[in-house]
């Protein structure tokens, strides 16, 4: 006697399986997107235009420099956090969840160590203590 | 009534002040010059989440977040000063034990990332990860 078990029968299982852990990588993403852009410190826009989403083993990196740019006034500093949530989301809406085996959150603003010494941070956290409370949220 | 953020920060800053042999500390939106050559601390809150513990009307709050610690000691000299006062703020907020005494602050964790130098100084920083529910 012999039972054949298809793959084909356990393809509508697998796609919903697919789904669900599409659907939670986006959310984290997203999540994490929200995060940064609600926790960082805006002046000039430099530092949170340097925010980068990757899918893992994506090394592309996005450095802005602060300098020859004006402060921004306070309606300008919540639309430029907009603009980067918007850059953000639709980076993280373009990744290929099929491929995907994780990303990576990047800044490498060339003034990162100048915001960290500076005590006097008039929006958002330093980028230490971002690190910080982005893996405090998530252990 | 004072916000619950003061009642935390209370807690963990009485229980730093009294861990000894520390040196001086550059309390939060104080006023603080460190002198060249003589080590400090510097305690920030970060609070991280606040959300209903359970559901229903006038739930129960959860509100969780990091007193990040930062140790910095002469440049210079070798990690060890750092090592041993990073060491000494662990011990006192050690991972399950509570702190406070009219608010009771859960510690979750006690840790240290990697020294760094940081100007005159070589920094090691801990980060208390706390819990309350409300």
């Amino acid at each position: 006697m012999q039972v054949t078990v298809a793959g084909s029968f356990f393809k509508n299982q697998r796609d919903r399986i697919e789904e669900k852990v599409e659907r939670a990588l986006k959310e984290k993403a997203s999540e994490i997107v929200s995060d940064v852009v609600n926790l960082s410190p805006v002046d000039t826009g430099a530092f949170i235009e340097s925010w980068q989403i990757n899918p893992r083993g994506d090394r592309t990196r996005r450095s802005r420099s602060p300098s020859g740019r004006p402060s921004l006034s306070e309606a300008g500093k919540q639309s430029k956090r907009e603009e980067e949530r918007t850059r953000l989301m639709s980076r993280v809406e373009s990744f290929d969840y099929e491929k995907l085996t994780g990303f990576t959150v990047t800044n490498t603003a060339p003034h990162i160590n100048s915001i960290n010494q500076n005590n006097n941070l008039r929006t958002g956290l330093s980028p230490s203590e971002i690190k910080v409370a982005l893996i405090d949220r998530r252990r | 009534m004072a916000s619950i953020y003061d009642d935390i920060r209370s807690a963990l800053e009485v229980k730093l002040n009294s861990v000894t042999d520390v040196p001086s500390i550059a309390w939060e939106n104080l006023s603080f010059s460190p002198t060249t050559g003589q080590a400090y601390l510097k305690p920030r809150l970060i609070p991280t989440r606040r959300e209903p513990a359970v559901r229903g009307l006038n739930p129960q709050m959860y509100y969780q977040g990091v007193f990040r610690i930062e140790c910095y000691v002469p440049e210079g000299n070798g990690p060890s000063a750092a090592d041993d006062l990073a060491d000494k703020i662990i011990e006192a907020f050690e991972a399950t034990t509570d702190v406070g005494s009219s608010t009771t602050v859960s510690i979750r964790y006690a840790e240290r990332e990697q020294g760094e130098l940081d100007g005159a100084f070589f920094m090691i920083p801990v980060n208390i990860g706390w819990y309350i529910y409300r």
